[in-house]
């Protein structure tokens, strides 16, 4: 074989590996999809289904305009320049220089995503990222089920999954990222980075959406709505844990011309270790919630993703029988979580904000201890406890005040519903939808049953 | 120490184990035996999940003491080379009892049958 035929296989290696682990991640999506439909009641099943699937449509499109770009871009916001850019002045460092690079593939009319000889990794990256993305914002998509305004739910995953867990991991899941090169925050298998921050920002929605009616009763008890089709969701879930295999193997480095698999921080690790870890993960995952929600179907099935999500962040790192003691507690305290927020009032329909917020926030900051001491490069702190609870607490903090902030002083109102009572100066109104606890509030423009109810009173 | 190097230069060119506590084998032993026990607790408690009560101590005890007596046994066992010696008799005093569940199986197939056609009548 020729030299160039030699290097050529390297690129086609590298393109063909993470174009099928994408092409895998997409069971995820296709997971989220069969687990809200089968969550939701009979009646919502096909919206639910139909707004889930529009978020490949809302964040791949949006993706491709805007958010490969912010992830390109947002790596030194706001470490270098001002605080409307620019951030990436290839004048001020050689590592700016370097990552400028990148920025300009990533513009919507680079030739590095079109078809170009010159290029066969760029596109494929954007690809696997855009899978990501959808991923993020399928995580929000679950917990609104059979409640929120579609078109609003559509505003919600493109501010999530094309704008705000990119920025999160630019600064996260970044070689260049200011969280790996000041704090020397690791996060593997991007636990808070993608995990983390869709779970706090789904809450930070939550507490603006209200719970769908019947959820509570007149003393703000929490009832059960139990799912139509538990089969379906549970056939869901495993969909996922196919497409988390893809995820984590997807969040591996081989490019053309390496020698050895590194982490996206330049660290070694092998493929082999993500197989043997994701599979004790999801089994002690299962366990743990198996124990801690008594044989709970639904706790036990979320308790493989919540185990996997936990140990995700150290997988590149962790001794076998550490992602099994690890994943076990995450998944035995998921449950407790889920159960604390419903009693809060927050009706999250898939346990969402527990398993993914709550675990993906544990999974973040465990590596500190974990995997204290790990060097990370020359100039790069080790890995530590402060960096990571700073930068996990920072990561899902931020998501999940951003989320609700934004609703509060009502950014999103694109179009004010006529007739719904404003926020603000003119009072927030109580919830109509059968709650009298905390939060008191829903909002008029992403709640579909308060406004189903103002526009036809007998309906509901 | 959790990791097993100082610099990043030998982390980044370690040839071998680079995992958490790949110095410390006492640690890894303490954390395997305490997968073996999460392992146990889980296998008993889905006994006990299931009857929603604690299971009694009079079964457990029972339960223990077989699987002692069962380990304890085990240096008796026959040898492999004895296992292998033909033993047609303790087969042949087993064939009753597998007709009697090929019975139970046929019989519970033919009162399928029969409810079946009832319901299309």
């Amino acid at each position: 074989m020729s030299p160039e035929a030699q290097e050529f296989l390297g690129t086609f290696v590298s393109e063909s590996f993470y174009y099928w682990a994408s092409v895998f991640m997409l069971l995820i999506h296709a997971g989220f999809l069969a687990y809200e439909g089968g969550a939701s009641r009979t009646k919502n099943v096909l919206a639910t289904m139909v707004k889930n699937l529009l978020t490949l449509a809302s964040v791949g499109l949006t993706f491709f305009l805007f958010g490969w770009w912010v992830y390109n871009a947002f790596p030194f916001f706001p470490i270098t320049g001002g605080i409307l850019g620019p951030w990436t002045n290839p004048e001020q460092s050689e590592t700016i220089a370097t990552a400028m690079i990148y920025v300009d593939g990533a513009y919507p009319w680079s030739p590095a995503l079109a078809p170009n000889t010159a290029d066969h990794i760029t596109g494929v990256f954007f690809f696997a990222f855009a899978l990501f993305a959808m991923t993020t914002a399928s995580i929000l998509s679950g917990a609104l089920i059979e409640r929120v305004k579609i078109g609003a739910y559509l505003v919600l995953s493109i501010i999530l999954g094309s704008f705000t867990w990119v920025v999160a991991a630019a600064w996260g899941w970044n070689a260049f990222g200011w969280f790996f090169t000041r704090l020397g925050y690791h996060d593997f298998g991007c636990s808070a980075v993608v995990h983390g921050v869709s779970g706090f920002f789904t809450l930070g929605v939550l507490m603006n959406l209200g719970p769908r009616i019947g959820k509570y009763d007149a003393n703000g008890k929490p009832r059960p709505i139990l799912p139509h089709n538990l089969p379906l969701t549970m056939v869901g879930l495993l969909l996922i844990f196919v497409g988390f295999y893809a995820f984590l193997a997807a969040c591996l480095i081989y490019l053309p011309g390496y020698e050895k698999e590194t982490t996206i921080y330049g660290t070694p690790m092998t493929l082999a270790s993500v197989g043997v870890s994701t599979t004790l993960a999801l089994a002690a995952g299962l366990v743990g919630a198996y124990i801690s929600s008594k044989s709970d179907p639904f706790f036990t099935i979320s308790g493989g993703l919540a185990g996997i999500i936990t140990v995700g962040a150290g997988m590149d790192l962790y001794h076998p029988a550490l992602v099994i003691l690890l994943a076990f507690i995450g998944a035995f305290l998921m449950p407790k979580v889920i159960m604390a927020i419903e009693r809060f009032g927050i009706d999250d329909a898939v346990g969402a904000v527990g398993v993914h917020g709550f675990c993906g926030f544990l999974g973040a900051c465990l590596v500190g201890f974990a995997a204290a001491g790990y060097p990370q490069g020359d100039g790069i702190p080790n890995i530590n406890p402060i960096g990571q609870i700073v930068g996990a607490f920072d990561l899902c903090g931020c998501a999940g005040l951003h989320s609700w902030l934004r609703q509060q002083l009502g950014v999103e109102k694109v179009q004010p519903a006529a007739g719904v009572p404003r926020r603000g100066s003119s009072g927030s109104r109580p919830c109509r939808s059968g709650r009298r606890r905390l939060p008191r509030i829903c909002h008029p423009l992403l709640c579909y049953q308060c406004d189903q109810r103002r526009r036809s009173p007998s309906r509901l | 120490m959790i990791s097993p190097f100082s610099t990043f230069e030998e982390f980044s060119e370690a040839e071998g184990p680079i995992y958490t506590f790949a110095n410390n084998p006492g640690m890894i032993t303490l954390l395997l035996l305490l997968c073996a026990a999460i392992v146990l607790y889980f296998l008993y408690s889905s006994f006990s999940m299931k009857q929603d009560r604690m299971m009694s101590p009079v079964a457990l005890s029972l339960l223990l003491i077989a699987g002692t007596v069962s380990l304890l046994s085990m240096p008796f066992q026959p040898t492999q080379s004895e296992a292998r010696r033909p033993q047609t008799e303790r087969q042949a005093n087993w064939q009753p009892l597998a007709l009697l569940g090929m019975m139970g199986t046929g019989r519970s197939m033919f009162d399928r049958k029969r409810r079946a056609r009832r319901v299309r009548r």
